[in-house]
């Protein structure tokens, strides 16, 4: 796969107006992401990081600044940034493999060839039975990781991850956590993986942006230099702890604890 | 039976039928018993078999099933205009604010407005032939309908809109190809409750300088004082709207069975 998916991010700001004022989200923030690097964005709660994540998106507009992928102005949504969110979002009247196939309508012309790759993806989530199954009749795990087929079959250069395992239990979390990073080693894509969780941050990335309070600037950039592929007992190791103090400090200190 | 009244407790399917029939049974003796002992005055409530009798009589000379094939066919009608201008312009309200700002505050004004105050109106507009039946209908139920179109495709997810979009697909496909997909199902619960609701208006309508209809019939029992005839009339236009109600609902499980557990 070539190495396209290097965003470059230029003092960029959004404010939202509110009844009572103007609130500032992001306060002028500039950012280099490398093509292929695994990036985790943490912060407090409405630090502005998902708003930052939208503005990549294109679903959003920023104020004043400006977003580059891989030298191209970002103007709007695009098929070369797919977004996954909290919630599956997931198309409720096609089955498993359709979902797959309606998106992937919009890369491959030929029917097979997307059935094919649908079901190479699916089967690499483990859900290769369930592929004629409607959304309905999957659990909340099994729908986000139709999802995560979804977006991984689509093959974007950027993916935009929006806390994507925030609303599942803790086993099928570390579960996906351990699924994207398998998938993601082979494909390489660019990655910008927002999350609360710091354990997650540092489990799946290679650098993890510290975010501040209202208005988020990004206040540490740290560099996970843990060797992949990585297992979760990693999360026990000497280093990954020392990198998990470091992060909470600075959470804890922006929330005022 | 304490193990039957339990908070949303599903029942066995065989006693919630059987629960709903023992009601309507109860219902038909207690009546039977009223007019049949003399109790009640029959010119105020006929027995049931005055009401059989007035169905035998109906068939017979051809009326009960005349004004039911007419009226059916207005509520048809009436029904089938409004539906078909309000799931675009639902959809169009649902989906772009610019035309939800436009068109809601005209529909929200005419939405309040008693129908029978258009009666008036509409004989002035359209005289007495049958647009100015087909009207009423249609004021009755276009104007609820619309906004509920409208608000069965503001349930379609935001995510699933802005997933789509970054996946490539434009507006107007998202339109098309998400939207209204998605909202189908809700929209098939809206025109069931709405053809309910051009039931209740069919008396209106059938009201003034009509000549036939189940409408019209009761209007026409309540002159001759015949009451079995105005309790026929509305036996079964209850009959017709449950049975219309019934096949929606299955045509709705036919053909949508992803839709069960969905949010609509």
């Amino acid at each position: 796969m070539s190495k396209a998916g290097r965003l470059i991010l230029t003092s960029l700001r959004k404010r939202f107006r509110l009844a009572d004022g103007v609130m500032e989200a992001v306060a002028p923030l500039s950012l280099t992401i490398e093509a292929g690097q695994f990036v985790a964005l943490v912060g407090p709660s409405g630090c502005g990081k998902s708003t930052l994540l939208r503005m990549v998106a294109g679903l959003e507009q920023p104020d004043e600044g400006r977003i580059l992928l891989d030298g191209r102005p970002v103007t709007g949504p695009g098929p070369e940034r797919v977004m996954l969110f909290q919630s599956p979002a997931l198309y409720p009247w096609l089955t498993t493999l359709g979902n797959v196939t309606f998106v992937l309508t919009k890369r491959i012309a030929d029917r097979a060839a997307r059935e094919a790759l649908a079901r190479r993806y699916l089967r690499e989530v483990g859900l290769a039975a369930f592929e004629a199954a409607y959304p309905a009749q999957l659990s909340g795990g099994m729908q986000q990781r139709v999802a995560l087929a979804r977006a991984l079959a689509f093959g974007p250069e950027v993916l935009l991850m929006d806390e994507p395992f925030g609303a599942l239990d803790a086993q099928t979390r570390s579960l996906m956590q351990e699924l994207l990073l398998r998938v993601w080693r082979e494909n390489r894509t660019t990655v910008l993986f927002v999350t609360h969780d710091v354990d997650e941050a540092i489990f799946l990335a290679d650098r993890v942006l510290v975010m501040s309070a209202r208005p988020g600037r990004i206040i540490d950039d740290l560099p996970v230099p843990l060797p992949r592929p990585r297992s979760l007992d990693v999360q026990m190791e000497a280093d990954f702890l020392a990198l998990k103090r470091r992060v909470l400090t600075w959470i804890r200190r922006e929330i005022g604890l | 039976m304490r193990q039957w009244l339990r908070l949303r407790r599903p029942l066995p399917p065989h006693l919630a039928t059987l629960l709903g029939a023992t009601f309507l049974g109860a219902l038909f003796v207690a009546w039977a018993a009223a007019t049949g002992s003399g109790a009640v005055n029959p010119l105020f409530l006929p027995a049931p078999g005055a009401i059989v009798h007035a169905a035998i009589e109906g068939l017979r000379d051809g009326t009960l099933l005349d004004d039911t094939r007419i009226s059916l066919i207005r509520i048809t009608v009436g029904w089938l205009l409004s539906t078909v201008a309000a799931i675009p312009i639902g959809t169009l309200m649902g989906s772009y604010p610019f035309f939800n700002a436009l068109l809601e505050p005209f529909v929200g004004f005419i939405r309040y407005l008693p129908v029978p105050a258009f009666v008036p109106l509409s004989i002035l507009w359209f005289g007495v032939d049958e647009r100015q039946k087909l009207v009423l209908l249609f004021i009755g139920t276009f104007f609820q309908e619309v906004l509920m179109i409208a608000d069965n495709v503001r349930a379609v997810p935001q995510p699933l809109l802005e997933s789509s979009a970054t996946f490539g697909f434009g507006d107007r496909e998202i339109l098309r190809r998400v939207i209204v997909p998605y909202a189908l199902p809700g929209m098939m619960d809206t025109m069931r409750i709405t053809l309910g609701w051009t039931w209740t208006y069919l008396v209106l309508a059938e009201e003034v300088a009509a000549t036939r209809g189940l409408g019209h019939t009761i209007m026409l029992a309540q002159r001759y004082l015949a009451p079995e005839r105005i309790l026929l009339g509305i036996f079964v236009i209850g009959l017709l709207g449950m049975v219309s109600d019934l096949l929606f609902q299955a045509l709705t499980r036919k053909l949508f069975p992803w839709a069960r557990g969905v949010r609509r």
